[in-house]
């Protein structure tokens, strides 16, 4: 290559990355600056190590306007938090799908994750695009919220104790609880709906129960302290890891009811809890890690 | 270690003072290269692949204003001060005199017992 035709090289690479309008102007002026500059050079390998100096065509087309970050600097780790956080709660997901599936494959959970996770990473993009879009034309101004305390909500426990201990009522007797609900008039066929599989009452039921029942002990004793102590909170954490690793293994081991359109119907739901239980203990450890660096004063 | 970040604080410090020096020199129209070797002249040598396109971005903003001109048979666009680019380099220039100034008193009360 010539010493033009490097240029010419160079200044087509620079151009073609500035907007249509902006090309021909900046092609005549670059070339043109570009040349005299080599005007007191000797020889290609020069004009060479000159366009090296000059910077790569995509950074000095860069500079040419004002560079637009498509995702904020500022929301980079949120960003790259949520994608990964999201690709593995996906494949999570899948795993869990396959255990209640009669023809189980785990080598397929995988395959059919990715198609989902590329799914998640382009919504997630677009959404904070956008969010970079709108706080560009209108700079967000900050509110400050509550600061994070140690208190509970008495009336929100109390209503959470209500809810599992009649959740685990419900599932202690099935049958009892249609009927109740249904005053009286529920049909054989509804009641075969809820018949639990034998072997699930005989090994996973009991150690699902004790869980169950770990849990309302916790919460009870959170609602009697009032507040977080660390030995409740370290409590409730293997307590949610302890769940979320029972509730695997019962759907992933066997038939949890009889008729098997019940028992899918439940396994999905314990999937939904396993999947919403790992999300949310991953958000209690960032609050967590907030209030722990506020402590540190 | 120690000299990369002087390396890019040093960039930094003198990003800072790219634009004042830019604008001091095209008080008098001048094209690319010609401000290149004014700077060069005066001490602060600016890469080309920063200069040029900063002159094109100044222009978008309406500081400076250019025209082509053919000398020794050569194009060249010259670039200038634009009415709106006189009057921000005055106020720059005020802020820069005050910032070397309070700069000036900050570093000798470091260095006096």
């Amino acid at each position: 290559m010539t010493a033009d035709q490097l240029i010419d090289r160079y200044v087509a690479d620079v151009v073609g990355l500035l907007p249509r309008r902006q090309r021909p102007d900046v092609a005549l002026e670059l070339r043109a600056l570009l040349s005299e500059q080599a005007a007191d050079l000797d020889g290609e390998p020069a004009v060479r190590e000159m366009l090296r100096r000059f910077g790569h065509p995509a950074e000095v087309a860069a500079r040419y306007g004002t560079p637009v970050a498509l995702i904020d600097p500022v929301d980079t780790r949120r960003f790259l938090t949520l994608a990964v956080g999201g690709a593995i709660v996906i494949q999570l997901g899948a795993v869990l799908a396959e255990l209640i599936r009669a023809d189980r494959d785990l080598g397929r959970a995988a395959d059919e994750a990715w198609p989902v996770v590329f799914g998640w990473l382009g919504l997630l993009f677009a959404g904070f695009a956008l969010a970079a879009w709108l706080r560009r034309r209108r700079p967000p101004t900050w509110h400050p919220r509550p600061l994070p305390t140690d208190r509970v909500n008495r009336a929100g426990r109390a209503a959470a104790v209500a809810f599992f201990v009649a959740g685990t009522l419900v599932l202690l007797d099935p049958d009892a609880a249609l009927r109740l609900a249904t005053g009286g008039r529920a049909t054989q066929p509804a009641l075969d709906a809820f018949a639990y599989d034998e072997g699930f009452v005989r090994y996973r039921g009991p150690i699902l129960l004790a869980v169950v029942l770990a849990g309302i002990a916790i919460q009870t004793t959170l609602l009697w302290l009032g507040r977080w102590r660390p030995t409740v909170r370290t409590a409730d954490l293997v307590h949610s890891l302890a769940v979320c690793a029972v509730l695997t293994w019962v759907i992933g081991s066997g038939p949890i009811f009889t008729a098997a359109p019940t028992d899918r119907s439940m396994k999905g739901a314990i999937a939904v809890i396993i999947l919403a239980t790992l999300i949310e203990l991953a958000w209690r450890a960032r609050r967590l890690s907030v209030a722990h660096a506020l402590r540190h004063r | 270690m120690a000299n990369d970040v002087f390396d890019k604080l040093e960039q930094e410090l003198r990003r800072g003072v790219v634009v004042l020096a830019v604008l001091s020199q095209l008080r008098e129209p001048r094209y690319g290269y010609e401000l290149r070797q004014s700077l060069i002249e005066r001490g602060l040598p600016i890469e080309e692949g920063t200069l040029y396109p900063l002159l094109r971005r100044l222009e978008a903003q309406g500081v400076l204003g250019s025209e082509w001109r053919t000398a020794e048979g050569k194009p060249r666009r010259y670039y200038g001060l634009s009415g709106e680019g006189r009057a921000l380099y005055e106020r720059l220039t005020g802020t820069w005199r005050g910032l070397n100034e309070a700069m000036e008193l900050l570093m000798e009360s470091e260095t006096t017992p």
